[in-house]
């Protein structure tokens, strides 16, 4: 008999013939439903190699219904293709790779797209959607979503979540205990004796019967650890909630990812319940677990997916479903090479964003303003996609394409134009949320997250694996972004603006008399006419600096500032508090000593508080020189960027990592190495190694060094502006030079320069 | 070298060094330019219209006789081959076997392509010669060697500068 459920889908997988479905009803019920479904890939190329793959496939065990259809390539047009219609979706992989091997000179389209995606594009459902399914002894017949992605507050879903963590990193030292919590529970349960902490941990998992478990170090070391635990003691644990399948372990691995070499560790996942590392999940410092679900609800991927997977990989996800809602083809490699185009012609168009250089130093009363998401709205506005012709460079208006050969928007932007707007919307209700609404940090998280897939989908555009990726649409952004910020340029200087820098997307304006937000909102309109993209007013700093290069004082450094805003919040671009390789203890200090100066009221007083910055600074020196600093507090903490053979000269983090092989640790490229400076050979003092150290091997002169080189980037430019003697004669901004008013200095016009995309300065011609 | 490296109609040569050669190919690349129209096909994203634009010294417009095209992943270099018409101009390869190091790529996929685009680089180098250059890869395996044989084996003529002196690891610093 049928039976109608309503409920919120919490994850999709495959097992051998059919689909899982892991339904959380409104009764509160985990039901384990399955869902027999058909999956197809395509294959083009010439006749007679199809016709060798149709008899071919047709003499394979597994259930095919073939046939011969016109599809839509992105890059080529209308095709026709053999389309292999797989009946049990979960067997497609299998087959695919064998036809792949056996044909492997055709072209073949929708072969590695994942069953879960398949599954979200087929009936419009994601993770957490809210469900109405109709199941037959739990069988699925229909399943319908009853919200879709895009809903800024969608029905709280009743997850249970039990957290696990050890009581220590286990990189640094063996945990003795973890401390388990779930609802208003917390205790702490001991990993010895063995058998009782296995017996307790199961009985847990058996009461509570989680749907998350949140762990600290989970995919590194504590299931694969537990696992060996249950297995040596031969005691079940119930971490799947489907027993017909087992646990799924991924190895580590190590890859670049936009020219950096990123590590990337073991990961563990579950079959019915959900784990999720906190120490490997991707960006969960910036949005933990509400934007974490939050990017699986967009993406699509399954939560446990969508929590270690790059930003990158969501937006691919996305572009997928759309293409198979659309019927498009998903190139499985995607061939097209960039359009020849002569030298000169690359010259023009491979230039990245604009940069207006700053004027280097002390100003007040500026207006920061920003374009809203700038490169996907341009993306959006502009239709910009690899299957729609471009118009002419400079003329900022959307791109059609040809009547009746192209849809009116393209794949891209098909894609991000829901996100975008759900972006914006979390924006603006942030905006007008009260400061102490609970719902504001829910709504940051979920922004949050969508800020990262449309920073990254840019980028993506001429990543080399993005199968709807074209150069010359990644190009075609930044020249309308060009475009957009000389617009922007050319209406504040008619309104008697003056522009201190410009950043890609934003703009730094400064006008005498215009200090409130109503000041610049003539700007703002005058903008957003000119350009047709929303543009907003990021804040109005009491006062900001713009830092000179260290090399040479006389030359400007884009996005390298310093400021605070009329409502005393800070920000600050490219000085040392933002570098993930400073530590924390000079990182507190700068940021320290930028909150003194916030106190002045205007730029004017900033002189009054410099005493007392001043003493903060001697305090902290004290501090550092009597050893009265933590150790961690000082810990450097630096990416190992190639194998340690490569190394022509060891830098501070190679010689660490030796230390630390020495001892018998593998450390992988990729890996954040953390190490102390100490004196003596060989200068660092690997900090996850086994061997102790203490405050008195610490090289606290380099500490110092590194220390007033912090203090040096806030303190001087204000003193300069001010002409007041140094107070420390050890900054160490500029060795090579006697320090100078900026005053003298800065009056060399600002340059305009370009970024290009290996990211070097290009001057404007 | 930079003088030396010629093209002939009917054959390719194949230049292999460390990755400072590829000034070698920027000169070789201006140098063609200066007699005529070439074709510049990149595997390695080390195409550098600025510095051939200096090299050219004052003659900017002989930057419209370089066609250029980039390729980043290892299908791509060979659908930019097969794609490409005979044209009574050199072709200069830059890079080639940067994207056949990629290993999400299954070795035997990769030797097959490369195996694939060597008929192309006869082809397109009939009329008026070509170069093309390697690298090797960062870590040597012997799945470069291999792919490094093929195109050697393949090529009328090779260059081959030898890498600088690999550096000794040091010994234990603690």
């Amino acid at each position: 008999m049928d039976e109608i459920l309503t409920g919120w889908l919490l994850d999709v997988y495959r097992e051998e013939t059919s689909l899982t479905l892991w339904l959380l009803d409104d009764d509160g019920q985990r039901r384990r439903l399955t869902h027999p479904f058909p999956a197809a890939f395509y294959a083009a190329g010439p006749a007679n190699q199809l016709r060798a793959l149709w008899r071919w496939l047709s003499e394979q065990e597994i259930q095919v219904h073939l046939s011969r259809m016109e599809r839509k390539d992105v890059f080529q047009g209308i095709v026709t293709v053999l389309a292999v219609e797989v009946v049990h979706a979960p067997q497609l992989d299998a087959l695919f790779r064998r036809a792949v091997e056996t044909y492997p000179d055709l072209t073949y389209y929708d072969g590695d797209i994942s069953i879960s995606l398949r599954y979200a594009a087929r009936f419009g459902v994601f993770p957490l959607a809210r469900c109405q399914v109709v199941v037959n002894a739990e069988r699925v017949k229909t399943i319908t979503a009853l919200n879709t992605p895009w809903e800024l507050e969608p029905a709280p879903v009743p997850l249970r979540i039990l957290s696990i963590e050890p009581d220590r990193d286990p990189a640094q030292a063996c945990p003795r205990h973890l401390v388990i919590r779930y609802d208003r529970i917390r205790y702490i349960l001991p990993l010895e004796p063995a058998r009782a902490f296995l017996i307790s941990l199961r009985s847990t998992l058996e009461r509570y019967d989680p749907d998350l478990i949140l762990t600290d170090w989970g995919d590194t070391w504590l299931l694969p650890c537990l696992l060996k635990l249950s297995k040596e003691y031969n005691l079940p644990l119930p971490l799947n909630r489907a027993e017909t399948q087992g646990v799924i372990e991924h190895q580590a691995r190590t890859y670049f990812s936009y020219g950096q070499i990123v590590y990337k560790g073991s990961q563990v996942q579950l079959r019915g319940r959900m784990h999720i590392d906190r120490r490997n999940a991707m960006m969960w410092s910036d949005y933990g677990l509400e934007g974490v679900l939050e990017m699986a609800r967009v993406t699509a991927l399954p939560i446990q997916d969508a929590a270690r997977l790059s930003p990158g990989t969501g937006i691919s996800s996305m572009q997928f479903v759309t293409a198979l809602r659309a019927n498009i083809l998903i190139p499985w490699h995607k061939h097209q090479a960039e359009q020849p185009k002569t030298a000169l012609e690359l010259i023009h168009t491979d230039m990245g964003g604009l940069v207006y250089q700053p004027t280097i130093g002390l100003h007040k009363d500026i207006g920061g303003i920003d374009f809203v998401s700038m490169y996907p709205g341009i993306m959006v506005r502009f239709n910009i996609s690899p299957e729609v012709p471009r118009s002419k460079a400079g003329d900022l208006t959307p791109a059609t394409g040809e009547p009746g050969k192209v849809p009116s928007m393209g794949i891209v932007p098909q894609t991000l134009a829901p996100l975008l707007e759900k972006r914006i919307a979390f924006k603006t209700a942030l905006g007008n949320l009260h400061p102490k609404d609970c719902r504001r940090e829910v709504y940051k998280a979920r922004a949050s997250a969508e800020k990262w897939l449309l920073v990254t989908c840019f980028g993506y555009l001429g990543y080399k694996n993005a199968r709807f990726g074209a150069i010359e649409s990644h190009e075609a952004v930044t020249a309308y972004g060009r475009e957009a910020l000389l617009r922007a340029k050319e209406a504040a200087e008619d309104l008697d603006f003056s522009i201190l820098h410009m950043y890609v997307d934003g703009l730094w304006v400064q006008k005498p008399g215009c200090s409130t937000p109503e000041d610049f909102q003539a700007l703002l309109a005058e903008v957003s006419e000119r350009t047709s993209l929303p543009i907003a007013l990021d804040g109005i700093y009491r006062w900001v600096v713009f830092l000179p290069s260290r090399v040479d004082e006389r030359i400007p450094v884009p996005n390298r500032y310093f400021g605070v805003f009329q409502d005393g919040s800070i920000k600050v671009r490219g000085i040392e508090a933002r570098r993930h390789d400073t530590p924390p203890f000079i990182a507190e200090t700068q940021m320290k000593i930028l909150a003194i100066l916030a106190k002045a009221a205007d730029a004017d007083r900033l002189p009054d508080f410099l005493p007392e910055a001043r003493q903060y600074i001697g305090q902290r020196l004290d501090e550092l020189a009597k050893g009265r600093v933590p150790l961690a507090e000082l810990l450097v903490s630096q990416r190992l960027s190639r194998e340690l053979t490569e190394y022509s000269s060891p830098s501070p983090a190679a010689r660490a990592v030796w230390q630390m092989q020495a001892e018998g640790k593998q450390i992988h490229p990729g890996q954040q190495v953390r190490f102390l400076y100490t004196r003596g050979e060989p200068g660092v003092h690997a900090w996850d190694g086994t061997e102790s150290t203490d405050i008195s091997m610490v090289d606290s002169n380099r500490y110092k060094t590194l220390l007033m080189r912090a203090v040096g980037t806030i303190i001087r430019p204000i003193e300069q502006h001010f002409e007041i003697m140094p107070q420390h004669s050890n900054y160490v901004l500029f060795p090579n030079q006697k320090a100078g008013p900026v005053k003298e200095l800065g009056g060399q016009m600002p340059l305009a320069t370009f970024l290009d995309l290996r990211g070097r300065l290009v001057q404007l011609h | 070298m930079d003088e030396l490296i010629e093209t002939h109609p009917g054959s390719w040569i194949l230049v292999a060094g460390p990755r400072a050669i590829r000034a070698t190919m920027l000169t070789l690349i201006a140098r063609l330019a200066e007699r005529g129209p070439v074709r510049v096909l990149d595997g390695g994203n080390q195409f550098n219209a600025y510095l051939i634009a200096r090299q050219l010294r004052g003659q900017p417009n002989l930057l419209s006789r370089i066609s250029i095209s980039r390729m980043f992943t290892c299908y791509q270099v060979l659908a930019a081959l097969e794609k490409a018409s005979e044209l009574p101009m050199p072709l200069v390869m830059l890079d080639f076997l940067r994207t056949f190091y990629d290993e999400s790529v299954p070795f035997h996929e990769r030797r097959r392509l490369v195996s694939r685009c060597i008929p192309h680089l006869r082809r397109l180098s009939v009329m008026a010669g070509g170069a093309v250059s390697i690298h090797p890869p960062a870590v040597t395996s012997s799945e470069a060697e291999t792919l490094f044989a093929i195109l050697a084996e393949a090529a009328a003529e090779r260059w081959i500068q030898d890498p600088p002196a690999p550096i000794q690891q040091p010994g234990r610093l603690c």
